[in-house]
């Protein structure tokens, strides 16, 4: 059942992983080998032949191979020491010495190989200290690294030098140092640093390893090159987190239309850049450049559009719509129109399910048969919304304002619109089905700026790795989170970098969860970029917890600070119709009988929805009790002062805002 | 009989980490094992033989969004 192999290196056996370069093994038995192309995070290529070893197969064939690139694919018995073996290396170095006799790097090998001096003479000879050898690991690290090809190898035999294409400076480079990094001569080094940094050489040690990362780990893990974060269209429905139908299921038997796979192969043209930062390693950006529109001003037309990322496949899926081309073209049309492509699909998605359940009609819409998976009324929709006509002027109110005037208007029932409305503070939901995890549901409705994922997504840790089982687990979790991603969002950071790749060694940390050595990378790298003092998490936390007190203090001021404004929607706890509960009927039968030790033989699905509703509601409200605890605000969610005090935000201004913690809304 | 997150499985002499990986729904790409508590290292997942009675866990490493 093993894939490991036994090989001898000198006489000493060794397991070796099947496929695994002969290198590493060398290396594992702490032998000393020389190298000069190879870098270990780099592909290998063995142009310098310096790890050169003799390799005899089990039926005593020999040959000679370069370490670096050769896989290990049966038993073999490996010298390198053997005559052979040495000769060739003498006489590498020989013509190495005789070519760049002053590079350290090359006087090195030289002496490690036992030469002292070259036999050759050499008219090309260059004394230069810091000359270019020719290894290839700048041309590599640009292609693999930062997935460009700016440098390249440009001439033949003598006149081989690395270069930009014809010569010239070319602008797609931004000077990231990936070369200059892994260049081993100083031939390529960073003339000036345009950002100031106070700590180059720390932002690069971390950022290094980082773009390592991503090179060996990346297609195995989250496929962040090749997918983007499209890869989770196909992974939530298989943990009923895809929001399907307002939210309503985690799940759709077509969901499989609007896999990453379907636009990889038939839309992205854009494999590589990316559109936020050129040069950042796990370019997770994809589009499709040639897409032609069906629909709106665009018509016919070739234009490019960015994505789908997730949160775009995730609002195809709330709006019933699993058909990659409407995907894309409302994704498009809300960036061309500047509208937020998910707050409007989830009300679009709350639109469609009062249309369904007769809330509204088509004297309400216009005459928009707005059901699910209507893509065509949806477009429609949309650029009514951005025209300013019709019923998208309504519905580009959002759903707080839809169902105030849906109540007063129509004689809607107020508590169905509440509970079916995913809305938070009056922002719409993100794209994530919080129902299974009490965790994310506060994660939701507690953050700042009403339901955005980007301030907690506890669904893995707590429902699925069941990581977090207590209430004070889950609150310290709240603590944590929150402001550890404020933190980097105040600073302008990407969240991707640190839980989108996971270093090899994750395994070892106890608090695995968070990735503590890709924390460490966010704030070793701003106090590299900013001249501050040695930062710790708990320096970390405490910058972010002032930020993120003033916000909550800012809400309070404006009338979306108290403990009322933290209060979901039921459908983000759990089955409000008699459909949702019976889509997953023993599922929640068996959570009826765990959680409050109901038999639910002989219940009614509408007795069951109210038994398990009351359930969830108070251990909601005992999970704020928590939160709001470790938080250090009051039992209405309104910071204390001793906790202002604390942070040293304590000023006049700010205690005035929360002076009434009841939340009754002050006066501008 | 072994718990694989939380789950019963039969055992059989000689299984190893990376026999029960290709038993099971991987749910997401990012994971750790561990056996009666114990982190394995991800390169001995082929080599690691578990043995009867042991409570295996796969804890997925993910904060998507």
């Amino acid at each position: 059942m093993s894939d490991k192999i036994k090989i001898t290196i000198n006489g000493k056996e060794i397991e070796a992983v099947k496929d695994s370069f002969l290198l590493g093994s060398i290396q594992a038995l702490k032998i000393k080998i020389p190298t000069l192309c190879h870098h270990k995070d780099l592909t290998p290529n063995g142009s310098c032949r310096l790890c050169m070893c003799e390799v005899e197969d089990a039926r005593g064939k020999k040959k000679m191979v370069t370490a670096c690139n050769f896989p290990i694919r049966g038993e073999i018995k490996v010298s390198t020491t053997s005559e052979k073996v040495v000769r060739n290396k003498k006489m590498l170095a020989e013509m190495y010495l005789s070519r760049w006799p002053e590079v350290p790097t090359i006087k090195k090998i030289a002496k490690d190989c036992g030469v002292t001096a070259t036999r050759f003479e050499n008219e090309f000879t260059d004394t230069n200290p810091k000359a270019c050898i020719l290894c290839g690991r700048c041309t590599r690290a640009c292609d693999e690294f930062v997935l460009e090809r700016i440098i390249g190898f440009a001439g033949r035999g003598i006149k081989r030098h690395v270069s930009m294409p014809f010569g010239e400076v070319d602008r797609h480079c931004t000077g990231c140092s990936s070369c200059s990094f892994v260049c081993p001569t100083g031939a390529i080094t960073m003339m000036s640093d345009p950002n100031n940094a106070v700590d180059p050489k720390q932002i690069r040690d971390h950022g290094m390893k980082f773009n390592g990362e991503m090179v060996k780990l990346d297609d195995e893990q989250c496929r962040m090159r090749q997918a983007g974060t499209a890869n989770l269209i196909e992974i939530m429905p298989t943990v009923d987190l895809l929001p399907c139908h307002n939210f309503q299921f985690g799940k759709h038997k077509d969901a499989g239309n609007i896999r990453s796979d379907v636009f990889r192969d038939n839309h992205w043209k854009q494999g590589q850049s990316d559109a936020c930062w050129k040069g950042c390693s796990m370019s997770c950006c994809k589009a499709d450049s040639d897409f032609i529109p069906q629909t709106g001003p665009y018509k016919g037309d070739t234009v490019c559009v960015e994505g789908p990322e997730y949160e775009m496949g995730g609002s195809a899926a709330n709006m019933g719509c699993f058909d990659p081309i409407f995907t894309l073209e409302f994704n498009f049309y809300c960036d061309t129109y500047g509208i937020d492509t998910l707050s409007t699909a989830t009300t679009t998605s709350f639109v469609m399910e009062c249309f369904e359940a007769g809330v509204i009609t088509k004297e309400h819409t216009g005459g928009l048969e707005l059901r699910f998976g209507a893509s065509d009324a949806v477009l429609e929709l949309l650029h009514q919304m951005a025209r300013g006509e019709g019923f998208g002027v309504d519905v580009g109110q959002g759903i707080r304002w839809l169902k105030k005037k849906w109540v007063a208007e129509y004689d809607a029932d107020a508590e169905f619109l509440q509970d079916i409305g995913m809305e938070v503070k009056g922002l719409e939901y993100s794209q994530y089905v919080p129902k299974e995890s009490i965790s994310q549901v506060a994660g939701f409705a507690l953050a700042n700026k009403g339901p955005q994922h980007d301030e907690t997504w506890l669904m893995f840790m707590d429902q699925v790795n069941n990581e977090i089982p207590t209430l004070e687990d889950k609150a310290e979790a709240l603590y944590y989170f929150p402001l550890f991603r404020t933190w980097f969002g105040l600073f302008g950071l990407c969240k991707l970098p640190w839980y989108d790749v996971m270093p090899a060694d994750n395994y070892l940390e106890k608090e695995y969860y968070k990735v503590p050595e890709h924390v460490e990378n966010y704030y070793r790298h701003v106090e590299s970029v900013l001249d501050l003092p040695k930062m710790n998490e708990e320096t970390m936390l405490e910058q972010s917890a002032r930020v993120y007190n003033l916000q909550r203090c800012m809400n309070h001021l404006m009338g979306f600070g108290t403990r009322k404004d933290d209060y979901p929607p039921y459908r983000s706890m759990g089955p409000v119709t008699a459909a949702e509960w019976e889509e997953r009927g023993d599922y929640y039968d068996q959570k009826l009988k765990e959680s409050i030790n109901v038999d639910p033989v002989g219940l009614s699905t509408e007795e069951k929805i109210v038994l398990l509703r009351k359930y969830r509601e108070e251990l909601y409200d005992r999970l704020v009790d928590k939160t709001y605890e470790r938080r250090g605000w009051n039992s209405n969610g309104v910071p204390t002062l001793e906790r202002l005090k604390a942070l040293k935000i304590d000023l006049p201004e700010v205690i005035d805002m929360v002076k009434d913690s009841q939340g009754k809304r002050k006066q501008l | 009989m072994i718990i694989v997150n939380g789950k019963e499985m039969s055992w059989q002499a000689g299984m190893t980490i990376s026999d029960i990986l290709k038993n099971i729904k991987i749910i997401f790409p990012q994971y750790i094992v561990s056996v009666n508590d114990q982190r394995v290292p991800p390169d001995e997942h082929d080599a690691y033989c578990i043995e009867d009675h042991s409570k295996i866990k796969i804890l997925y490493v993910c904060h998507g969004g």
